[in-house]
């Protein structure tokens, strides 16, 4: 054999043992990318929430936005905002005052007088058939406040 | 002829450019002192702006604490509220005002006429359930619960309730007790006698709170009935 048909064949095992090697590899990475995307799929089936149970579109619980607790006011009305239930029957009652509404929306607003000093506020939400009501405690200062 | 002719009109353009330079003038004069009347307008209605917002947020993060006086020493208060909390209010004989809460206002008081066992309300600096007093005021405390009529003397004029809490409580009718029925057809209230009152009604009432301790017996100071055929559907 000369000497240039040895490199010839040299060449050209070489190059074919690397083009055996890529052709391999691409198999393998290929494989792996199925895998992964398999997996990645079994996750996001796992990580995707499950069917939301269908629930009455009304809230059941009491809501007091606003005011807040233990708050501070030098006037002798409030603004009361929140949710109850709709249909149930609100009533606010105080030492010194009380108001009564059906609640015809979720969220409700209505003004309430205070009477000078601590004021214990308590807001009832009755639902029709049930005797024990949700409620919401709360302590209004009715003071002139100076900072 | 024709030179005065000529002088005439010159006279003319000159009169002509010279108002138009002096009617600019007075008007960028007037629009300028517009525009610095409009800006301190503007100035003046910010500042009100800004009044008036800071005022509201001192006013929705003015909070105040309220309990019983539980002990006093030094310039010390310590108090209990209605749901177990605790605060240590801290007095100063400069800063601190006292009042006390009468007939829907404040009359001053002198600092040693509050005492242990008073409700009182404390506003000033608040960290926690430390309280650096600004005022002090001494107030009544009332109760607001919920419950059904399990028992009614008519000879003693009583009911007894069964509270949310499952506690049994005697209200004393007394003459100047506010009684509302609710009228579940309007859901308006209806002042009513003690005659209305049946077992097994709900009612709303209002008592007089003295101090911490649980209260089994006490005067109704107002109530409301919901008529048990309000929960029948």
């Amino acid at each position: 054999m000369k000497k240039e048909s040895l490199v010839a064949v040299i060449f050209g095992l070489l190059f074919g043992g690397l083009f055996y090697l890529v052709l391999t590899n691409a198999n393998f990475f290929k494989s792996e990318q199925k895998n992964f995307n398999k997996e990645l799929a079994q996750k996001n089936i796992q990580l995707s929430p499950s069917p939301v149970k269908k629930i009455e579109n009304t809230i059941q619980t009491l809501i007091i936005d606003q005011p807040k607790n233990q708050l501070v006011v030098n006037k002798n009305l409030i603004t009361i905002k929140g949710k109850a239930p709709k249909k149930s029957l609100v009533i606010i009652q105080s030492p010194s005052s009380e108001k009564i509404f059906e609640n015809q929306k979720e969220s409700f607003e209505v003004e309430f007088p205070l009477s000078y000093g601590a004021n214990q506020i308590v807001i009832f939400s009755y639902l029709k058939g049930v005797q024990t009501p949700l409620l919401k405690k709360l302590t209004i200062y009715y003071l002139e406040n100076k900072l | 002829m024709k030179k005065i002719k000529q002088s005439i009109t010159v006279l003319f353009i000159f009169l002509f450019s010279f108002s138009l330079v002096g009617f600019k003038r007075i008007h960028s004069q007037q629009s300028t002192a517009s525009s610095s009347a409009q800006e301190e307008k503007k100035i003046d209605q910010l500042k009100e702006k800004i009044a008036s917002k800071v005022a509201e947020i001192q006013n929705e993060n003015n909070f105040g604490v309220s309990g019983y006086i539980d002990n006093i020493k030094n310039n010390l208060i310590s108090i209990n509220n209605d749901i177990g909390e605790t605060y240590q209010i801290k007095t100063d004989e400069v800063i601190t005002n006292y009042y006390q809460v009468i007939n829907n206002r404040r009359q001053e008081i002198e600092p040693n006429e509050i005492q242990k066992g008073d409700f009182i309300i404390a506003t000033g600096i608040i960290d926690g359930n430390q309280v650096e007093a600004n005022n002090i005021y001494k107030d009544e405390n009332f109760l607001i619960q919920t419950g059904q009529v399990i028992e009614i003397n008519k000879d003693e004029y009583w009911i007894k309730v069964n509270t949310l809490e499952k506690e049994a409580v005697i209200l004393d009718i007394e003459t100047y007790t506010k009684k509302f029925l609710l009228n579940i057809k309007d859901y308006q209230f209806e002042s009513v006698g003690f005659s209305k009152i049946k077992e097994g009604d709900s009612t709303i009432f209002v008592i007089k709170k003295t101090n911490n301790k649980q209260i089994n017996r006490a005067s109704a100071i107002k109530m409301i009935i919901i008529p048990q055929e309000f929960f029948l559907k």
